[in-house]
């Protein structure tokens, strides 16, 4: 038997809400992506006030902060960080060209700035970095998440 | 384009609503769905069971240090039915709003 369109109407309504539900167990709290944004900018300046010690952990903090990153995509790494799902994401060319172009300019003006001798450069890309990932993040996140889960 | 095709097994609105739920996600925890839907234990083993039965979920077992987990994900034959599905729904919705229509 085919539903009336108020039943249909209905029945579109639970599935946009049970998208939304999705999201938001999808997605990391605002005070995450702070606290995100407060470690990038602690390690900026860790890097420019104790350059010894980022030339000796320097490439283990970030294999380690990477092996993070891909432990918690896993069933087993979601349960240890209380994530109950794994959202599906699409790929969108033009999302990731303009991720890909941001990532580009930061790091050349890093590199610029380098070349100039500009003092601390570190400390301000920390500070960047952090501002960025804390302001944009939930965002960009609830953006991508939304555009996955699109019906 | 999603060919619109209402599915009786979908038109149990908790059914729609556990495949609508993992419609966004790769997998999801037994535990989120059934806090989700507001279903007992039991009674979101049973549902999960049928939509196993039919080829629209996949149910996936294993541990998490020693405690049992459970995780659900939608099958390619579940999403392309539930696409269909809301595809039906939604021209059913529209046909309400388009003026001169049949009552």
């Amino acid at each position: 038997m085919s539903p009336t369109p108020e039943e249909a109407q209905h029945a579109l309504r639970d599935v946009d809400l049970r998208r939304e539900q999705t999201v938001a167990a999808s997605s990391w709290s605002r005070w995450a992506w702070i606290a995100t944004g407060v470690t990038v900018a602690a390690y900026g300046l860790l890097v420019d006030q104790q350059p010894e010690f980022f030339r000796s952990w320097g490439s283990t903090i970030t294999a380690l902060l990477l092996l993070a990153v891909v432990a918690s995509n896993t069933r087993w790494g979601s349960a240890l960080l209380r994530r109950p799902v794994r959202p599906r994401t699409r790929h969108d060319p033009a999302s990731m060209l303009w991720s890909a172009l941001v990532l580009v300019l930061i790091i050349g003006a890093v590199v610029v700035a380098d070349v100039l001798d500009v003092p601390h450069v570190s400390v301000w890309a920390g500070l960047a970095g952090g501002v960025l990932l804390a302001a944009v993040g939930p965002w960009w996140q609830r953006r991508v998440l939304t555009r996955g889960t699109r019906r | 384009m999603t060919e619109a095709k209402l599915d009786p097994a979908l038109l149990d609105p908790t059914r729609l609503a556990i495949l609508a739920l993992l419609a966004g996600t790769e997998w999801a925890e037994f535990a989120f769905v059934r806090d989700a839907v507001e279903l007992s234990d039991s009674a979101l083993s049973k549902r999960l069971s049928a939509l196993a039965d039919t080829g629209y979920v996949e149910i996936r077992k294993g541990y998490v240090g020693k405690r049992p987990r459970t995780w659900i994900n939608l099958s390619p034959a579940g999403r392309a039915t539930l696409s269909a599905h809301i595809a039906a729904l939604q021209e059913i919705a529209t046909r309400a709003s388009r003026p001169g229509r049949d009552e």
